[in-house]
């Protein structure tokens, strides 16, 4: 088990857009300030020194500026994820702030306006694409981030290439973690063809001067750790303030259940609330070790064995969720 | 010159401060311009001929209008070159 080295932390679930496959509750909630302060603090003497701001948009955050300037003054190194609409709203806070940014993540859907506003909405993707030209002139290093579906598949190679072409440091595909069954019957991936796009962008990184990469979401049938989570050294802070073993289990649109949450760290100090995290991650571990042992295919993805374990995904049969076999202590 | 030109589809702009950037998204280039070339490509935004942006640069410069004349003329051709206008 490594020690803590990084946080997500979802500043807001405020959202100016609404994509389809958003994994994110509809009801707006800002992470408390006056908690985020004391989280920062705690884990930086815990050893913490990267930070990764998600939302939500994080733009929509009413303490952004000061976050990241005490992010920096703290010493951390930050990278933040954001759909680039509100970008211009960012560039005096990175600007100030440049010399702990350490990535701009920029979401994408396809290559082309047509297919990203279809997802995204009008103009969505103009509006990236002036993200990008100010990240470009600001000299802010920036990537891509795709969710690849069975709608955008065939636009990897573009999404790329238009990455590299553009000055992108990286391009990082992830899959779809479904949050309905009507979106898991339409825009998911078989496992067959999870491996496909997982080896196209194996061969794009070959191709392209550019790191192009794929989440921990990619197939993985080893019994270590695959993600730095389940390392026990990244941790995620929620919206509502709660330590969670994930921030793509936590606050999940459709989920009845939140067996991920560690502590809430309105009520339970980080370094105790750091301590019922490892608890969840060894039993994740194990938990996924046993089914790889008995050969169980979905455990051969590590994110939707999670969502499948940590009861997100209630349409399916669902012999691992926690709620059936109990919750953890 | 009287003639006008049309910004390029492809191109989208991005204001910050008194600067503009450029992308040419079939290119994938980038450019910047200055504040007198704001002037100008907002002047093309509003579809203005060249005559009217000499006009407009005249109502903010204390320069000649053969000067200013000049320098849009100069300019625009640039811009047709890296295929950021086209001439209508
Ligand atoms: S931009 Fe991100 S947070 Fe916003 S709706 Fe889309 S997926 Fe959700
Ligand atoms: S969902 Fe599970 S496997 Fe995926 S990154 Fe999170 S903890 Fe790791």
């Amino acid at each position: 088990m490594q020690h803590l080295t990084k946080l997500t932390v979802e500043l807001t679930n405020l959202c100016n857009l609404d994509c389809a496959y958003c994994l994110k509750v509809s009801a707006a909630q800002h992470l408390d300030y006056a908690l985020l302060l004391q989280v920062l603090q705690d884990a930086k003497e815990c050893g913490a020194d990267r930070i990764t701001f998600t939302g939500g948009e994080i733009s929509l955050y009413p303490h952004l500026g000061e976050t990241l300037r005490l992010t920096e003054q703290l010493g951390y190194q930050f990278a933040l994820i954001t759909n680039g609409w509100h970008f211009p709203r960012l560039v005096p806070h990175l600007t100030a702030t440049r010399s702990a940014l350490h990535m701009v993540s920029l979401s994408i859907d396809a290559a082309d306006a047509e297919a990203h506003d279809q997802v995204r909405g009008k103009g969505s993707f103009q509006k990236l694409m002036s993200a990008v030209s100010l990240c470009r002139l600001q000299r802010f290093p920036f990537s891509f981030q795709m969710v690849v579906t069975s709608h955008n598949r065939h636009d990897m190679e573009k999404v790329a290439v238009l990455g590299a072409r553009l000055g992108a440091q990286r391009v990082r595909f992830s899959h779809l973690l479904p949050t309905s069954m009507s979106l898991d019957a339409e825009l998911s991936l078989s496992p067959h063809l999870r491996q496909a796009v997982e080896i196209e962008a194996a061969q794009l990184n070959e191709i392209l001067k550019m790191e192009v990469s794929f989440s921990a979401s990619r197939y993985n049938p080893g019994p270590e750790p695959p993600c730095d989570v389940l390392h026990g050294s990244t941790i995620d802070i929620n919206c509502y303030g709660e330590m969670t073993l994930c921030c793509q289990l936590s606050d999940f649109r459709h989920a009845g259940q939140a067996p991920e949450v560690a502590a809430n760290l309105h009520q339970v100090r980080f370094p105790e609330a750091y301590q019922h995290f490892l608890q969840l991650v060894s039993e994740q571990n194990d938990r996924r070790t046993a089914a790889l042992r008995q050969n169980q295919p979905e455990a051969e993805f590590p994110c939707h064995y999670c969502l499948s374990c940590f009861g997100k995904t209630t349409w399916q049969p669902n012999p691992n969720s926690l709620q059936s076999g109990g919750s953890p202590s | 010159m009287t003639g006008s030109y049309s910004i390029h589809p492809s191109v989208i702009h991005t204001e910050i401060d008194d600067s503009m950037v450029l992308l040419h998204l079939t290119t994938k280039r980038y450019y910047t311009i200055n504040s007198t070339g704001v002037v100008i490509w907002k002047s093309l935004l509003k579809q203005k001929s060249v005559p009217e942006i000499v006009a407009v640069l005249l109502a903010e410069y204390d320069a000649s209008e053969e000067r200013l004349q000049g320098a849009v003329i100069s300019f625009l051709e640039k811009l047709e070159r890296a295929e950021l206008v086209q001439r209508q």
